[in-house]
């Protein structure tokens, strides 16, 4: 099977799954930028995304018996990073929404903002994408 | 062709679904479990209760009572709910300043039709930004319905036509220009010139007057920017100036013809602004501070005529701002250490926490060393600087240089006082006249004791406040041993009934000599009174009573004497309002020793702060200004250094998390002071509510009775207040504000609900110098607070106003460190009469908000104890404050939390005072691990004697230094930890949450609904994905066979 044809195999779910990863690959730029600019959070949100990604690269190569446990993975370590980068910018979001400068900087809460809202939404697409057919032919 | 069954699809999707929320679930969980005690305060839910054991029916457990008696009584709630609105009325009754009344445009009566205009009118700053933020427009007096209410209706098109979105600050939020976050209020930022050209044509027939409302506000991390691009012009300007569409509005208005009188109303909390430009423009200047929820009330009352305006001026109004000695080196001029290799582009303002100098890697970044404010201005800010020069230019006490071009504004090439002030310090015009007198003065004793007669001799009723200034001696001593005094200075004051016309009544003002003391840190390391003359005077203003002591002294106009204003006729002085007392001989003994405010005998008085001096560091880095040569000394570059290897290894040379603590060689074993443990004796806090903190053996056995692991949980503050520890120790709820606050979010009593009122900025209550409202406050925050159940509430700003461009100057209380000293007093009394302690904050010498983060602050010990030090004095040394709260600057090289001298020397020894030290915020979940960072030196917290951690959301703090203290087998930290939660339930015994608890019972704690929600949500979603997880692999099981 050719390029084009195998493209042309591909459904709905396995182009949701390509946006999810190009969401979390802005996700990951943006917590880079973030972290450069002294933002707090863990560096597993690096792993996290990078493994995340990883999966679901995985499965256009590659949809076996295990293709499900991949596809699930993305969506929960998706959600891992999500859920610790809001966890790392509650100084600053607090500090962005009473105007005071204390627990964090708020300058940076509208990069957590950003951060949380490319991460939520690469969780949300990987968890519609294992409700859904990758290719066609299956 | 391999099949996947819809089936299979199904149970992988809601696999996902339900691993993905049980994931989110377990870090929402996590991090509700971080803020659980906020998120319950703000619920209203308890997670803790004590338990009283076979209580008598007949005993009263309400140890701490309303003063308003039994509140679940309807009729006593309203009754406190209508002292708290009169209160906040009358604050602004006695202390809005009316700084200029031509042709006594002002009252201007009532039945009358006006326009507003500036965006203050409809949106005033209600507040500024900060900790004390509790307003509401729903529930506050617009100026609209202010008016209204004295008869004078408002234009509706044009009131309707100004926005009523939020303005930002005239500052550096960060990163600059944006705005500040929810708090609305005028600002710079005013509307366009053709915004209000449109509107003229509006007027109609409501021109009786305009009444114009323009204003600035400040916010927590944020000074008023004393640099920064005018919106329109994009010229650098002063944000304390007038800005030009400021300027054009006034100017539009004023020109237009249409009205009978221009009135201006200053809506700022604080922050002085300079109104020269436009004085000619307008007939009257209301300065009304910022208003709080009912305060309008009292500016339409004054505005009509029905008050009398009686407030005075607690700062200096410069003509321009920047001329004051301390504005070269602070707020947003702060300069950076020379060597702190950030770069040499970015500005103070840009200093965030995470953002500071690493000193080419010598310590890490997140110590937040980079900004050092060195105050060389020494002991002249506010008045003490401009009438000492002003002073010196017509006596030459101090030098004959006084008039010299250095430091004079607007490029002259002398100085000269009526080019430099606006209004100084104590003024405010009335409706009437009066006369004051002085009718004895005796100096026996400890106390000085003036009786000022006041006569009405106005034809309108009023109040008249009595100021009693004070000149000491500056001689060759204190030249030669660079001992500074100030030409003038508030010695004491009193404040009249209100007096009907031709009416008088004689004041009584008690001025205690310390006051007037020296603190000589070069030679005699201590407190004295200098030989020579001392003048008393009674005057108007500081201006006022300078001429006065000028008078009595023979000078004159030909001298160089001028008015306090050109609109003012004083210049000459009156020497019947001074008199001279001497004192033949210094005296180094009075106050050699301290007065304590636990009453145990006072220790030495001597240099504590040497190392605050940048001189101690570096040789000659900083020349201190002084009046023995002004133009010398006048400071008109940045002050700034290197820091040494030898200030960076204290200020963050940390090795394996440690700063500088070492274990005592004697330091007891930790095994042994933690045997004590776990004593439980049956010991209830309401048994200690007698027992001073002298009775050692009786707190240790208290707070034996808890376990090792629990008893020090209760050091961790986390918003909402101190979390409760073992079976004895209750929770503790704090009330946050220095203007509003102390009672939180509403309260709901029977069927009434009752919502916390946000008071005037403190330049208003200050400027009422009137110790009834002062002691108003106190008892109207204390009974709020009592109502909410709180222990302890951040009731008090005692920092000073070092330059009018300070971010809280409208949570401090003034540029006087002597005002702010007595004003204290009466407001800590009266809150602690309510069982509620009174917290001050933020102690202390926490000037400026800039870097406040860190800033490393030098200065003279004789600046700083009759300054700064002085602020806090009042609230705890003499009115005993239950607690305080701790800056985020570093006095020298030491974080004010890490700082011995302070909080253990001056507190403890000198003051003798027992109250809790909590520091500022601490949380440690910004990254940092403990021990490294800013804000994570628990141990030398600890070491130098504070007390409680604010905002250590995960409790951290003290269990870390417990751990550390065990494994390091470090007895000292552990008996440092004893002592911190001894002092901790000492307040907590002498406050509203010890009521209902009876001599014997216990501690019982509870999960709230939410916990046991999130972890239902955590069993369901678990539960469901494991089951899809099941369902899949059968799933697929059978797409296999």
């Amino acid at each position: 099977m050719n390029a084009s044809s195998k493209l042309k195999s591909k459904t709905v779910g396995f182009w949701l799954a390509c946006a999810a990863i190009l969401f979390a690959i802005a996700g990951l730029i943006v917590f880079g930028i973030y972290q450069s600019q002294k933002g707090v959070g863990i560096g597993g949100i690096y792993a996290f995304i990078i493994i995340g990604i990883l999966c679901q690269v995985a499965l256009f190569f590659y949809d076996g018996k295990l293709g499900p446990v991949l596809s699930i993975a993305a969506a929960v370590l998706y959600a891992l990073a999500f859920g610790f980068s809001v966890s790392g910018g509650v100084g600053n979001i607090t500090d962005y929404f009473t105007g005071v400068v204390c627990f964090g900087i708020p300058g940076l809460a509208p990069l957590n903002f950003v951060i949380a809202a490319l991460l939520l939404i690469s969780t949300i697409l990987s968890i519609v994408v294992c409700f859904m057919r990758r290719e066609k032919s299956e | 062709m391999r099949t996947v069954s819809k089936h299979t699809k199904l149970w992988e999707g809601l696999t996902a679904l339900f691993a993905v929320l049980l994931v989110i679930v377990l870090i929402a969980t996590s991090i509700c479990n971080t803020y659980a005690s906020t998120i319950n305060d703000a619920l209203g839910l308890k997670d803790s209760e004590f338990v009283n054991d076979d209580v008598d029916p007949d005993a009263d457990l309400e140890y701490y009572k309303s003063t308003f008696g039994d509140l679940t009584k309807e009729e006593n709630l309203k009754e406190m709910i209508a002292f708290l609105q009169k209160q906040n009325e009358d604050e602004m009754r006695e202390g809005a300043a009316l700084l200029y009344n031509q042709n006594n445009a002002l009252p201007l009566g009532k039945g009358l039709k006006v326009s507003t205009f500036g965006n203050g009118a409809k949106n005033p700053v209600r507040t500024d930004g900060g900790a004390s933020t509790r307003v509401s427009e729903d529930v506050s007096i617009n100026l609209k319905d202010a008016l209204a209410a004295e008869d004078i209706e408002v234009n509706p098109t044009i009131w309707d036509a100004l926005p009523t979105t939020a303005y930002t600050i005239a500052g550096y939020a960060i990163p600059r220009g944006s705005t500040t976050g929810s708090w609305g209020g005028a600002g710079y930022n005013e509307n366009s010139i053709e915004f209000y050209q449109q509107q003229m044509a509006n007027v109609g027939d409501y021109d009786d007057a305009a009444i114009i409302v323009i204003g600035r506000k400040g916010a927590e991390g944020t000074d008023n920017a004393m640099s920064m691009a005018d919106n329109t012009t994009g010229e650098m300007i002063s944000s304390l100036s007038l800005f030009e569409n400021e300027k054009q509005m006034i100017n539009l208005i004023a020109d237009s013809g249409k009205f009978d009188k221009v009135i201006l109303v200053l809506n700022t909390g604080g922050y002085a602004m300079e109104t020269y430009e436009v004085e000619d423009k307008v007939d009257a200047i209301l300065m009304m501070g910022n208003p709080g929820r009912y305060g309008l009330t009292g500016v339409a009352e004054i505005l009509s005529g029905t008050t009398n305006p009686s407030g005075k001026l607690v700062d200096t109004y410069a003509k321009n701002s920047l001329s004051a000695p301390a504005v070269v080196n602070s707020g947003t001029n702060t300069p950076f250490f020379s060597n702190s290799g950030l770069p040499s582009d970015m500005e103070a303002y840009e200093v965030v926490r995470g953002g500071a100098g690493t000193f080419g890697g010598k310590i890490p970044a997140n110590e937040q060393v980079a900004l050092i404010s060195i105050q060389v201005e020494n002991i002249y800010i506010g008045y003490r600087y401009y009438e000492t020069r002003y002073a010196d230019v017509v006596t030459g006490d101090g030098n004959k240089n006084a008039s010299s071009g250095v430091g004079a504004s607007f490029g002259a090439s002398e100085w000269k006082y009526e080019n430099e002030i606006s209004y100084p310090f104590g003024y405010g015009l009335s409706y009437t006249t009066f006369e004051q007198s002085i009718e004895s003065i005796n100096t026996d004793g400890d106390d000085v004791v003036v009786e000022v007669k006041v006569k009405n001799t106005g034809s309108v009723a009023g109040k008249n406040a009595v100021q009693v200034y004070a000149q000491t001696p500056y001689g060759e001593y204190e030249k030669e041993n660079m001992v500074e005094k100030a030409g003038i200075q508030l010695a004491g004051y009193g404040k009249t009934g209100l007096l009907a016309p031709g009416a008088e009544e004689t004041v009584t003002v008690t001025i205690d000599k310390y006051l007037l003391a020296s603190y000589d840190d070069n030679n005699l390391k201590g407190y004295y009174l200098s030989s020579g003359d001392y003048y008393f005077a009674v005057g108007s203003d500081a201006h006022d009573a300078l001429n006065n002591v000028l008078a009595l002294r023979g000078f004159g106009v030909a001298d160089g004497m001028v008015a306090s204003t050109a609109q003012d006729n004083n210049a000459a002085g009156n020497a019947d309002l001074a008199r001279k007392w001497t004192l033949n001989s210094r005296d180094e003994e009075s106050y050699m020793y301290s007065e304590t405010a636990n009453g145990t005998p006072g220790t030495r008085v001597t240099n504590q702060f040497d190392d605050c001096d940048i001189n101690y560091w570096i040789e000659d880095a900083a020349t201190y200004l002084s009046r023995s040569d002004w133009e010398g000394t006048y400071p008109v570059e940045q002050t700034t250094v290197a820091a040494t290897d030898e200030m960076l290894e204290r200020m963050g040379g940390t090795e394996n998390g440690i700063l500088w603590y070492e274990t005592p060689e004697d330091a007891p074993d930790f095994n042994t002071v933690a045997a004590n443990f776990g004593n439980d004796q049956g010991i209830t806090i309401a048994s200690m509510r007698t027992v001073p903190i002298s009775e050692t053996e009786a707190w240790r056995n208290f707070i034996f009775q808890a376990d090792l692991e629990e008893f020090a949980i209760c050091l961790g503050e986390s918003f909402s207040g101190y979390p409760a520890a073992g079976a004895y120790i209750p929770a503790a709820p704090i009330g946050d504000g220095t203007n509003g606050g102390a009672g939180g979010s509403d309260v709901t009593v029977g069927s009434t609900t009752y919502s916390a009122v946000q008071y005037t900025s403190k330049n208003i209550l200050t400027g009422t110098f009137n110790d009834e409202l002062y002691a108003g406050r106190g008892r109207a925050m204390g009974e709020e607070a009592h109502l909410a159940g709180k222990s302890e509430c951040f009731n008090l700003g005692i920092d000073l106003h070092r330059t009018p461009f300070g971010g809280r100057n409208s949570e401090y209380m003034s540029e006087c460190p002597t005002l702010t000293y007595l004003a204290s007093i009466p407001e800590v009394k009266a809150m602690q009469e309510c069982g509620v302690a009174a917290a001050p904050k933020h102690f202390v010498g926490n000037d400026q908000e800039t870097g406040r983060d860190g800033v490393a602050v030098f200065f003279t010990e004789q600046a700083f104890r009759e300054g700064s030090l002085r602020g806090g004095e009042g609230a705890l040394r003499v009115a005993n404050a239950g607690g305080i709260m701790q800056s985020f600057e570093r006095l020298g090289t030491d974080f004010a939390s890490l700082d011995t001298a302070m909080n253990t020397n001056v507190l403890r020894t000198e003051w003798g005072w027992d109250g809790n030290i909590i520091t500022d915020a601490v949380p440690i979940e910004s990254g940092d691990t403990w021990g490294n960072g800013y804000r994570s030196h628990t141990l030398e917290m600890l070491a130098s004697g504070t007390n409680d951690f604010c905002l250590d959301f995960a409790g951290e703090h003290a269990p870390k230094a417990l751990e550390w203290a065990r494994e390091h087998n470090d007895g000292y930290i552990l008996e440092k930890l004893i002592d911190s939660v001894i002092h901790h339930a000492f307040v907590v015994s002498r406050t509203v949450p010890t009521n209902g608890i009876s001599g014997s019972g216990h501690m019982e704690y509870y999960r709230v609904w939410w916990e046991d929600a999130l972890l239902a949500a955590a069993i369901v979603c678990g539960v469901l994905a494991a089951a899809g997880a099941v369902l899949l692999v059968i799933g697929k099981v059978k797409e296999e066979d």
